[in-house]
């Protein structure tokens, strides 16, 4: 564990010296911002509050789609391009330990990338005065929102083990979220059949859903977990191809 | 170039997918969109003439690469056209799927014949077992995360962190469903329309999956109307046993073993609270456009504990002065027939009897001339509806009888003794007033005061010809629960009777009303519960001259008042007009809103009402001004990101020296 934690410190230090990270950060947090300040929390003619983080946060949820992959591309699949994947392949580290180091890396990256916004429920308590906005759903929706960023990054990881080229990496990955997403939705409202059961399932923002408003299920935890554990296994599984090859 | 192509050929499957699966079985040409169709007619023309054109040794890689392209698209568009099959199974193998599933399987053929040696050498090479049982392994790695997906889907426990437990049950619903001992079968209709659509049938199918996880005697079932043909069609046979309709966006509760049926309509689940339709008293600026308040967990405790008993309710109608039931010749009075066919709405309670039936109370009636004992002891609930009510009062007067003091102490008798009423007391006019003046007096020992001379009104009126000459007749008037009452909904929504709770922001239509206050009375608490506006004034009954309104005193009037011993228990409803729950009006312009007010209010006396209220949405409301929101953006759009872009560039320059 300990060459998985220097990795993963190195993976994370690379990740902030490298300007599309922060280009990135600061696009999703001014995104995140303009939905704070202009959707449906204030409004200068009416000049009332509003305690409504359930949507900001699953706006948040939707952005992550595509912004994990922008931050997840250059992973692996620079690696490969450059070649110093050879080097990598050749150290005394096991194929586990190396897709491990990249996932932990980016998803602490996205977890910092998170953090700025816990000032918008502050604010919120700040200005609603003594009726304070119900802390559950924000914890519970940030507790969400970590989970989605671990599968995310994993989903991302796995993609750019598999190709050479960082564009095609985030694309794909890019692509995968989407499908993902699309499943959920396209099954939303068609209750009945397993076949809209099983498509629902898949949906990776419908099982957030429950956390913005407040509830932690079990159902959602497995998912992400089992999905994030599905796509760690095999990215190890193309590393491990690519070491043999 | 490649993968572009695949990309696209990829993305475009769902909404292959998608589009057949939103209309009747058609050829691919038609139901794809166009864009679609062109696109993925164009891909196969590439991908087939690259293959086939492709054939010099120079292009060999080009070739081996869009080969791989090829057959990987070949399987997608089988797993397509499958798909397409599966999850439409009313369309079967139609002729779209099988040119789609057909043409898949020509480009996964014709890639491998193309390049069959190339093909041969790489799966004999020697790195070929890694990749198999990489390839093994992801499989078995899908199946493994697919097979958790379903136990996880069964098993499974959650936690609320809402403050107020929105989403978990109430004890009193945890309660009833342990002690269950019935099978119970739940079914859902939803059609998802609209955003109000959407709401109800997460909220609704969200608290039926509780009531599926405490008991395993209840079993939920969902079914898409225009899907599911043949469970629809046998609900509805056995709604139709029962004279209960088959409703969209409705949920069903059956029990196989009692033979009862329940079905809660969507209006008695979720309210949809527009502010621009409140007054603007009753909806301060802070409120939100749009709301919606979901009723589901009572309403579906009261449909589970009537589905799970065998016991029935009795209500009796009073009769013999002039009350509704016996105006249409029940008790053999002589109606001249076009007397009757002219007012037969005015009336008509069919849909009141109609709505108390499908909630299993069994309907009587009595008569206190010839109740020699007074009032039975199994009525559950009295209902006193119109006595002398001026319409009917107005053409066989003569046929009625008054209300007598031994009939209004027969009726004090049985409330003293634990029993519960309903009264509806018409404004009925000077002339007739004292025709109903013991039973008056007798709800005033209650602490109900009725004015039964005049009736409210607010600006509309139309002129009618009757008997006494032409008479000016109230028009509907729409009232809310909710208006002009102080702090709506700030301390929520508990602060509302029982009878009324749900109804809040819905219009009840209320005709030529009597007032009803509320006044003391020792060991009762009073209620009121219906409200008229601000611009209600008072006109004398059957009145033929209209005074001048602007002269009148115009003010909120009650016109309901629920009255309850110190102890809680219920003892009354009185309302001031009986045409509201007659054929016209207890389900006004499809809106059945003062029905669903008489079976609450006869839940609630019969103490079958579960009392549970909804927990809304918390909504934390401030005040603000423009320069705090100034700030908040200014921070949020502009310090935030900006911190981080500094950061950045503090590095990167950093790292370039």
């Amino acid at each position: 564990m300990s060459k998985v934690s220097i990795l993963v410190r190195r993976e994370l230090a690379s990740f902030f010296v490298s300007p599309i990270a922060y280009v990135v950060l600061a696009v999703f947090l001014l995104l995140a911002g303009l939905e704070f300040s202009f959707g449906a929390f204030f409004s200068e003619s009416e000049q009332f509050v509003r305690n409504g983080m359930a949507l900001l946060l699953y706006k948040m949820s939707i952005m992550l789609l595509f912004v994990a992959p922008l931050l997840t591309m250059r992973v692996l699949s620079e690696e490969i391009n450059t070649g110093t994947i050879e080097t990598l392949m050749t150290a005394p580290i096991s194929n586990t330990a190396v897709v491990l180091s990249k996932f932990f890396g980016s998803w602490l990256f996205i977890i910092v990338m998170l953090l700025p916004t816990l000032a918008f429920p502050l604010i919120l308590n700040f200005v609603a005065g003594s009726s304070a906005p119900d802390a559950g759903p924000i914890i519970s929706g940030y507790f969400g929102l970590l989970l989605l960023a671990m599968a995310v990054s994993a989903v991302g990881v796995c993609i750019s083990a598999c190709v050479r080229s960082q564009i095609t990496a985030a694309v794909a990955s890019a692509l995968v979220l989407t499908m993902l997403w699309w499943a959920g939705n396209a099954a939303a409202g068609k209750t009945a059949g397993s076949m809209w059961q099983a498509m629902q399932y898949l949906g990776i923002i419908y099982h957030y859903d429950s956390f913005a408003r407040g509830l932690i299920d079990t159902r959602d935890v497995v998912y992400y977990v089992t999905l994030t554990a599905l796509a760690l296994f095999s990215g190890v599984g193309v590393v491990a191809v690519r070491r043999w090859r | 170039m490649c993968l572009v192509l695949a990309a696209a050929a990829i993305a475009l499957g769902p909404i292959y997918i998608l589009s057949e699966l939103g209309s009747a079985s058609k050829s691919i040409l038609e139901t794809s969109t166009a864009a679609s169709r062109e696109i993925l007619a164009l891909i196969h023309v590439v991908f087939i003439g690259l293959i086939i054109g492709l054939s010099t040794d120079g292009m060999k890689k080009i070739r081996s690469r869009m080969t791989g392209f090829a057959i990987v698209f070949g399987f997608w568009e089988l797993i397509v056209a499958s798909a397409a099959v599966a999850l439409k199974p009313s369309a079967g193998v139609a002729p779209p799927n099988m040119i789609l599933g057909a043409m898949g399987l020509l480009l996964v053929m014709g890639g491998i014949a193309l390049n069959f040696d190339s093909i041969m050498r790489k799966v004999t090479g020697p790195k070929t077992p890694i990749a198999s049982i990489f390839a093994v392994a992801t499989i078995a790695g899908v199946a493994c995360f697919a097979m958790i997906g379903v136990l996880n889907a069964r098993y499974y426990a959650r936690v609320d962190y809402t403050h107020a437990g929105r989403y978990s049950l109430r004890p009193e619903t945890i309660e009833l469903l342990e002690n269950v001992d019935k099978r119970i079968k739940i079914t859902t209709l939803f059609m998802v329309r609209n955003v109000a659509d959407d709401t109800l049938r997460r909220e609704a199918s969200d608290i039926l999956e509780e009531f599926a996880r405490t008991t395993s005697l209840v079993d939920v079932k969902h079914i898409d109307l225009r899907r599911d043909v043949k469970a629809t069609a046998e609900l509805a046979q056995r709604l139709a046993q029962q004279d209960v309709k088959l409703e969209e966006n409705s949920v069903v509760f059956e029990s196989p073993d009692t033979g009862r049926i329940i079905k809660v309509s969507a209006h008695e689940m979720l309210q949809v609270v527009r502010r621009d339709t409140l007054p603007t008293e009753a909806a301060p600026k802070a409120r939100p456009a749009e709301e919606y308040k979901f009723f589901g967990e009572n309403a579906f405790h009261q449909a589970l504990s009537l589905v799970s008993s065998t016991e029935r309710t009795k209500v009796y109608f009073l009769i013999g002065h002039g009350e509704q039931p016996a105006t249409i010749g029940e008790q053999g009075q002589q109606i001249p027939p076009e007397v009757y066919q002219k007012f037969s709405n005015a009336l008509n309670i069919d849909y009141l009897r109609q709505g108390l039936q499908l909630r299993y109370h069994t309907i009587d009636t009595i008569d206190l001339d010839n109740a020699e004992n007074g009032i039975p002891d199994d009525c559950d609930v009295l209902v006193v509806l119109g006595p002398w009510m001026p319409y009917a009062a107005m053409y066989w007067e003569k046929e009625y009888k008054p209300f007598t003091s031994a009939h209004a102490q027969m009726i004090k008798q049985y409330l003293d003794r634990g029993g519960r009423a309903l009264f509806v007391i018409d404004a009925v006019g000077e002339q007739n007033r004292r025709r109903i003046q013991p039973l008056t007096s007798m709800l005033g020992e209650y602490g109900v005061n009725i004015i039964d001379t005049h009736i409210i009104l607010d600006e509309i009126m139309e002129p009618q010809r009757t008997p006494y000459g032409v008479v000016m007749v109230p028009r509907p008037m729409d009232i809310y629960p909710a208006q002009f009452k102080q702090n709506y909904d700030q301390k929520g929504v508990q602060e509302y009777h029982p009878a009324i709770r749900s109804l809040v922001a819905s219009a009840l239509t209320m005709v030529a009303s009597s007032e009803v206050r509320p006044v003391r009375a020792p060991g009762y608490r009073q209620t009121p519960i219906l409200f008229s506006t601000d611009r209600a004034w008072l006109l004398q009954v059957l009145a033929q001259e209209i005074p001048d309104p602007e002269t009148q005193e115009r003010r909120v009037r009650s016109m309901a008042v629920a009255v309850e011993r110190e102890n809680g228990e219920p003892v009354m409803i009185v309302t001031g007009s009986s045409l509201m729950f007659a054929q016209p009006y207890i389900r006004f312009e499809n809106m059945a809103v003062n029905d669903e007010y008489a079976q609450k209010a006869i839940a609630w006396l019969a103490g079958s009402d579960s009392g549970i209220t909804p927990r809304l949405a918390e909504q934390a409301y401030g005040n603000t001004n423009g320069g705090t929101i100034a700030a908040i953006r200014f921070l949020s759009i502009l310090v935030i990101p900006s911190i981080f872009i500094l950061a950045g560039a503090v590095i990167w320059f950093g790292r370039r020296d």
